[in-house]
């Protein structure tokens, strides 16, 4: 996929969990096309959009990461991940990092996109298929631990 | 939420199952969410922009999973939830969602609808919230088992 | 002490707006969660200021932005979006918004947009 599409969703996410949490992600690999499911590493953040282009951002944590994120934004602990506040606030996260990428992509190629509503994963052994579309991976590390993010756009992004 | 957004999904289950032979859909009671949430194995959720906006999820246990993706060939036993099985279930949303968009479309207020491709999330005791849309869960007791079908539509 | 209302769709950034507000020494009077409940608690409360979302149910940012500043031209509002491109700052711009701030957001971030107008 171009990775004029894929690149800004890896550079909101370093700088918007930096603002936010002050945790520092690092990517490990660059975008790889996403050839199977994701398994998932416990906690999943899904957003959709569309303008002139449609696709998702898929952002999954590890759990020690995920709740690093929340305790540095929330100033609180949560040891349940099933909290209500957990997992709104990593439906923000996904939100916050979603608008950012896509306030850069429309401003640089007048895409339009706008973001759906996130929704959040939490659950064992999860495996995450998107069928019949295109995707991109990159992982991540961090002091707290591991995440990817993966970024679809219908037919590769081409309008 | 309007009833005539919310008869469209209901309605694309119960005439897709029929198509594999589940005759009987009876719907549940329908209950009001603050979130969507679930406590199932199989989610499959899409999101929809245009006149009609929001999200519409499928959950189901494993169980009733394989039960409708058996349905869906021909009887064939499903032992387990392998590649071929995921993707009968991957098929068996997009037969939902494309079957509720056609009839959304002959409402008047909606000219055009687009569906996100669905992601189906698959797993033990998976938890899942949409924020922060209320959202309407409604259980149809079928053939195959029970679906949990949780609707979130901005409007 | 300034009276503020808060309109978005999202819990946590009431939550954290509220936080950030109280500890600064602003008075949160309100708390709607589309454009339209912010529309109608604007008429009942007249808030000194009101920090706005775009993107949300029922009624977006924008629209409910549009109406309050129609019914009362000396309204402050500050936009505060996830989404921040320039078409959607003009357009915010178009219709009297005083200010636009992108989140995420912190107390600097906070004060320093409501010292510009308020």
């Amino acid at each position: 996929m171009n990775p004029q599409l894929t690149s800004p969703f890896l550079e909101s996410a370093k700088n918007m969990i930096n603002q936010m949490a002050s945790v520092q992600i690092q990517e490990s690999d660059s975008f790889q096309e996403q050839q199977d499911d994701i398994a998932s590493y416990g906690v999943s953040a899904l957003v959709t959009f569309a303008g002139v282009l449609k696709g998702r951002l898929l952002l999954d944590l590890e759990p020690s990461l995920a709740k690093e994120i929340v305790q540095q934004v929330m100033g609180e602990t949560y040891d349940d991940m099933k909290d209500s506040t957990f997992m709104g606030m990593m439906g923000e996260l996904s939100n916050i990092i979603g608008g950012d990428a896509l306030t850069f992509l429309n401003n640089e190629q007048s895409y339009n996109l706008r973001l759906a509503s996130p929704a959040v994963f939490i659950g064992k052994e999860m495996i995450i298929s998107i069928p019949k579309i295109q995707s991109a991976t990159i992982h991540c590390t961090s002091r707290h631990g591991n995440m990817r993010i993966n970024v679809a756009f219908e037919k590769g992004g081409v309008a | 939420m309007d009833v005539q957004y919310i008869t469209p999904f209901l309605d694309s289950v119960k005439s897709i199952l029929q198509q594999f032979g589940i005759q009987n859909v009876t719907r549940g009671t329908i209950k009001k969410k603050e979130t969507m949430s679930v406590d199932k194995d199989i989610i499959s959720i899409v999101g929809l922009v245009g006149d009609v906006k929001g999200n519409v999820s499928y959950a189901f246990s494993e169980a009733t999973a394989k039960n409708i993706i058996s349905s869906m060939m021909m009887g064939m036993p499903v032992e387990q939830l392998d590649g071929m099985a995921r993707s009968a279930m991957s098929e068996f949303a997009n037969m939902i969602t494309g079957t509720a968009i056609g009839s959304l479309s002959s409402l008047e207020a909606v000219n055009e609808v687009m569906p996100s491709p669905p992601s189906i999330i698959y797993g033990k005791d998976i938890f899942m919230i949409i924020s922060p849309v209320e959202t309407l869960a409604i259980e149809l007791e079928t053939d195959a088992g029970k679906i949990e079908v949780n609707i979130g539509l901005e409007m | 002490m300034k009276r503020v209302l808060i309109v978005d769709d999202s819990p946590i950034i009431h939550n954290l707006l509220r936080k950030v507000l109280e500890r600064n020494g602003y008075e949160v009077c309100g708390d709607a969660k589309n454009g339209k409940e912010g529309v109608d608690l604007y008429a009942e409360l007249k808030p000194d200021l009101v920090f706005m979302d775009i993107t949300m149910p029922v009624m977006e940012g924008i629209d409910a932005a549009r109406f309050i500043k129609e019914k009362d031209p000396s309204a402050k509002i500050i936009m505060l979006s996830a989404m921040g491109d320039d078409a959607i700052k003009e357009e915010a711009h178009s219709i009297g918004v005083d200010i636009f701030l992108k989140k995420p957001f912190d107390d600097y971030k906070i004060v320093s947009a409501i010292a510009k107008i308020v």
